[in-house]
């Protein structure tokens, strides 16, 4: 058994050779084996990491969304299917200006049927003419998944821009599919987001920062209209208006209204709003095209009217 | 099945009498199966410095003492089949080698593209593949070696779609562990029996991933899809078969029952057993100087 002389300090072989049943291993000598035995630790170290970073991280690919904003969404939207609170007139006190300016905020702005409108494009591009989820010619029966959609915001230009321009802002919507259908609720966040806010004649510039989520209330496919569909909206940010900051937390319904024969009308909608009191309770104040007014809360419906500042129901009016 | 299964034991069972005859036939031939020349594939051994090992299916030269560097063959001729080329690249560092215990690290590296044109639309398929081993090897006796190791194989598919006017790009991606053990019995310098089990217990979920653009670009929109694929989970072969080894040449030869595993081909992948109908098999000629 020979033992060799070591040139390095980290060298290796030094250790007596193993032994052998026909062929004994001849480990070399000098600094060049040194180095290459170095080389090759090195080497082995990079490997080893390499390695166990891809056995321990073997969580594999996996869909790469956007998690959508701790806004406790689902539980907020069941409230307006049984609203809890008493509404007093006192309350309607407090909270009537905020009914206002929501109502207002809406009714002039195209800025949520801007948001409708990116789904009807992800509806156009993901599904064929059969309703299957498609992509460059694949089909897909029914898949889980998800979209993630990327835009740019129209401006305040008069008309839109013929190119998309980064200075409008952009808009980013998450989607998860869920057997081939896009679900019911969506989110995504809005940077520095210009839309113009129609004032009559006039025009103001508006953008918002935040987040968004919206509800609709079925999974949406192939053939859902979208714009038919009634959808909740939860806000979570800032508004600019003409260079004044408001902060915004809403939740509301907004439902386009169409005729008998199927066709929008114009300008009709019906808006819903949840309306949040301290104490953890809710009630609903609803603006209708058509209908008017209503507030539902735990007793009921009644019949209201913001610039009287009453309503009026089977128990009686009431007036702040 | 069992008829699938008897064809299966008949070859097993053929190749079993073709090496023990062989193994009876004596042979003045010098250094096969030894302490020095030791298996490499499905192993921890690599290639002493300026050694070559030139293969049906891989071609290897020692670099450095137990650091190879190796191609495959099948990912060229695919290339040269499909007229693009495909490279691939191994390394294989044995950094470990002290008495019966070997221990190796592995990294590879498999692109290629694979096109098709139908009428006026042409589709572009350019795949990745990147498998990770770690392998251990540990002489039992001057007879019988055992050999462990793991490979993480991480699979992309890039994919860009012309349809008429407008053009879809999209991505696949999936990542699969694979684990082995293999028994190896030197009945003599010409004869190794070997008894490998492969088994992949996990395996990613695939995901499809597609990019729309709307008129002006504006808005984009990405599609992820959880593919449903074939159930590679528990995926797995069992294969009886025995490595000849000469002067200078080699082969391995081994038919079993399970799914198929194409690492030995360059791809570390899985093929669902029915494609051979269970035969799992395993095959090289290679030289070795």
């Amino acid at each position: 058994m020979r033992r060799m002389a070591c040139a390095c300090k980290t060298c290796t072989q030094c250790s007596p050779a193993p032994r052998t049943y026909d062929g004994e291993w001849n480990p070399g000598d000098g600094a060049l084996r040194c180095r290459i035995v170095n080389l090759l630790s090195s080497f082995a170290k990079v490997s080893a990491l390499a390695a166990l970073f891809g056995l321990s991280g073997a969580c594999g690919p996996s869909l790469d969304l956007p998690p959508p904003p701790d806004v406790n969404a689902e539980e907020r939207i069941a409230l307006f299917r049984a609203p809890d609170a008493v509404v007093l007139p006192d309350i309607m006190a407090d909270v009537a200006d905020s009914i206002a300016e929501i109502h207002w905020e809406v009714e002039r702005s195209s800025f949520y049927e801007e948001i409708l409108d990116l789904v009807v494009d992800v509806q156009d591009e993901i599904y064929d003419e059969n309703g299957n989820v498609n992509l460059g010619g694949t089909t897909f029966g029914s898949p889980n998944g998800g979209v993630t959609v990327d835009y740019i915001c129209e401006g305040w230009e008069d008309p839109a821009p013929a190119e998309p321009e980064p200075a409008n802002g952009s808009m980013t919507l998450t989607m998860r599919l869920t057997a081939g259908q896009i679900a019911p609720l969506m989110w995504g966040t809005l940077d520095d987001c210009k839309y113009p806010l129609q004032l009559g004649p006039l025009r103001a510039d508006a953008l918002y920062r935040g987040s968004i989520v919206m509800y609709f209330e079925e999974p949406v496919s192939a053939t859902t209209n979208v714009y038919a569909s009634p959808v909740t909206f939860i806000t979570q940010g800032t508004i600019v208006v003409d260079g004044n900051e408001f902060p915004i937390e809403e939740l509301f319904r907004v439902t386009l209204l169409f005729d008998e024969e199927g066709n929008r009308i114009v300008g009709a909608f019906r808006l819903d709003i949840l309306v949040e009191l301290a104490d953890g309770t809710a009630f609903v104040y609803s603006f209708d095209t058509q209908l008017g007014q209503q507030l539902i809360d735990a007793t009921g419906t009644l019949r209201c009217n913001l610039e009287d500042r009453e309503c009026a129901g089977n128990s009686g009016t009431f007036s702040w | 099945m069992r008829g699938q299964l008897r064809n299966v034991l008949l070859v097993a069972v053929l190749v079993a009498v073709a090496g023990g005859g062989t193994a009876l036939v004596p042979n003045s031939a010098s250094a096969y199966h030894s302490y020095n020349v030791r298996l490499l594939d499905g192993t921890a051994d690599s290639l002493k410095r300026r050694q070559f090992r030139l293969g049906l299916f891989k071609l290897s030269y020692g670099v450095f003492d137990f650091f190879q560097v190796s191609t495959y063959t099948a990912p060229w001729l695919l290339g040269v089949v499909l007229e693009d080329l495909a490279p691939n690249i191994e390394f294989k560092s044995t950094f470990f080698r002290r008495g019966r215990l070997s221990l190796s690290g592995s990294l590879g590296f498999i692109t290629g593209t694979v096109e098709q044109v139908v009428g006026l639309d042409t589709s572009r398929f350019r795949y990745y593949v990147v498998p990770v081993s770690l392998a251990s090897s540990v002489r039992v006796n001057r007879m019988v070696s055992t050999h462990l190791g793991g490979t993480y194989t991480a699979v992309q598919g890039d994919a860009n779609t012309g349809l008429g006017s407008s053009e879809v790009g999209g991505s696949a991606v999936v990542d699969l562990l694979q684990l082995w053990g293999m028994v190896e019995w030197r009945i003599s310098k010409v004869v190794a029996f070997t008894f490998t089990v492969r088994w992949t217990p996990w395996v990613s979920d695939t995901i499809v991933r597609g990019k729309f653009e709307g008129e002006l670009g504006n808005p984009e929109i990405g599609v992820q899809i959880e593919l449903e694929f074939v159930d590679l989970t528990n995926a797995f072969a069992a294969i009886p078969g025995f490595v000849f080894s000469w002067e200078r040449a080699n082969i391995r030869l081994g038919v079993g029952y399970g799914d198929l595993f194409t690492g030995f081909v360059g791809f570390p992948l899985v093929v669902p057993r029915d494609f051979l109908k269970g035969v799992a098999p395993e095959f090289d000629v290679f030289v070795r100087f």
